[in-house]
């Protein structure tokens, strides 16, 4: 490793470090409302702590939005990939499940 | 491209056709071993080991054929055409960025990987900002600049280390 591989690093991990302080920053308590978003406008603002169950329309097949115990996860959805589906349940201000092949990102406020 | 003569020519012609297999190959290996640590676009990124080696072996044009033709094959072959877009972003900026670090002579090879991680991961995050038309996409900025440092430095050196086990061909 040369030096300057050891100063990227370095300076690529502070950055990473500093972003990560940004995006904690917008909002580390929990959050209130999931609003969700489709094809880049608001498709449903819901309230974090009513379990509810949302069919969200989409080309393929309808995504399924779970909120249950304060948290909110994509169930299902049509799209190839499933990234909205596997990812994990969110419940903080500024976290979000986005799916890109469907344009849907549903995010905590 | 102003190669000297048409047998050097021909060779690197062959030589890339070889690497564009083995990139796919690797890039399908990586795609049977899911790693899923819930953040998407999080990877090992095997394909760049080949683009790692041969940056010294190859000239440019040639590096970004082997790029633009294993994301394309690979996504036609093995599906997620939907992808595409992303995976041509995320490789083609990487390779430009690796390029630029080797021409400045100031990285080693692990450098250069690291590099090349991280602007992968950067294009596809741009790429999507683009076609989602959502800031919030960047929340993903952080676990990517790390997961491609990561990756970055892993196969960085496995490529220094191939390449010095290969030598001259």
């Amino acid at each position: 490793m040369k030096k300057a591989d050891f100063y990227l690093v370095v300076v690529l991990l502070l950055f990473a470090l500093l972003a990560f302080v940004v995006v904690r920053m917008a909002g580390s308590d929990t959050g209130e409302q999931v609003v969700i978003e489709k094809d880049g406008n608001v498709f449903k603002i819901l309230s974090l702590h009513e379990d509810t169950r949302l069919s969200i329309p989409a080309t393929k097949e309808d995504s399924v939005l779970v909120i249950k115990e304060g948290t909110c996860k994509m169930e299902s959805a049509g799209c190839p990939d499933l990234i909205c589906v596997k990812h994990k349940p969110i419940s903080h201000k500024g976290e979000s499940i986005i799916c890109v092949p469907n344009k849907i990102v549903v995010y905590i406020k | 491209m102003n190669d000297k003569n048409n047998r050097i020519n021909s060779k690197n012609v062959a030589l890339s056709g070889v690497m564009i297999a083995l990139s796919m190959l690797l890039g399908y290996f990586e795609s049977l071993v899911p790693l899923n640590i819930g953040v998407p676009g999080v990877k090992l990124g095997l394909a760049n080991i080949v683009i790692i080696v041969m940056i010294n072996k190859l000239p440019f044009p040639d590096l970004i054929v082997i790029s633009l033709f294993r994301v394309i094959l690979s996504s036609v072959l093995f599906g997620n055409v939907q992808a595409l877009i992303f995976s041509v972003c995320g490789a083609l900026f990487s390779l430009l960025i690796m390029y630029i670090m080797k021409r400045s002579k100031l990285f080693g090879t692990v450098g250069i990987s690291i590099g090349g991680g991280v602007a992968h991961n950067i294009g596809q995050l741009v790429c999507a900002l683009f076609m989602i038309g959502v800031f919030r996409i960047i929340y993903y900025l952080p676990v990517l600049l790390v997961s491609g440092v990561v990756s970055g430095m892993l196969i960085g050196i496995f490529g220094a280390y191939i390449g010095k086990r290969m030598g001259d061909f």
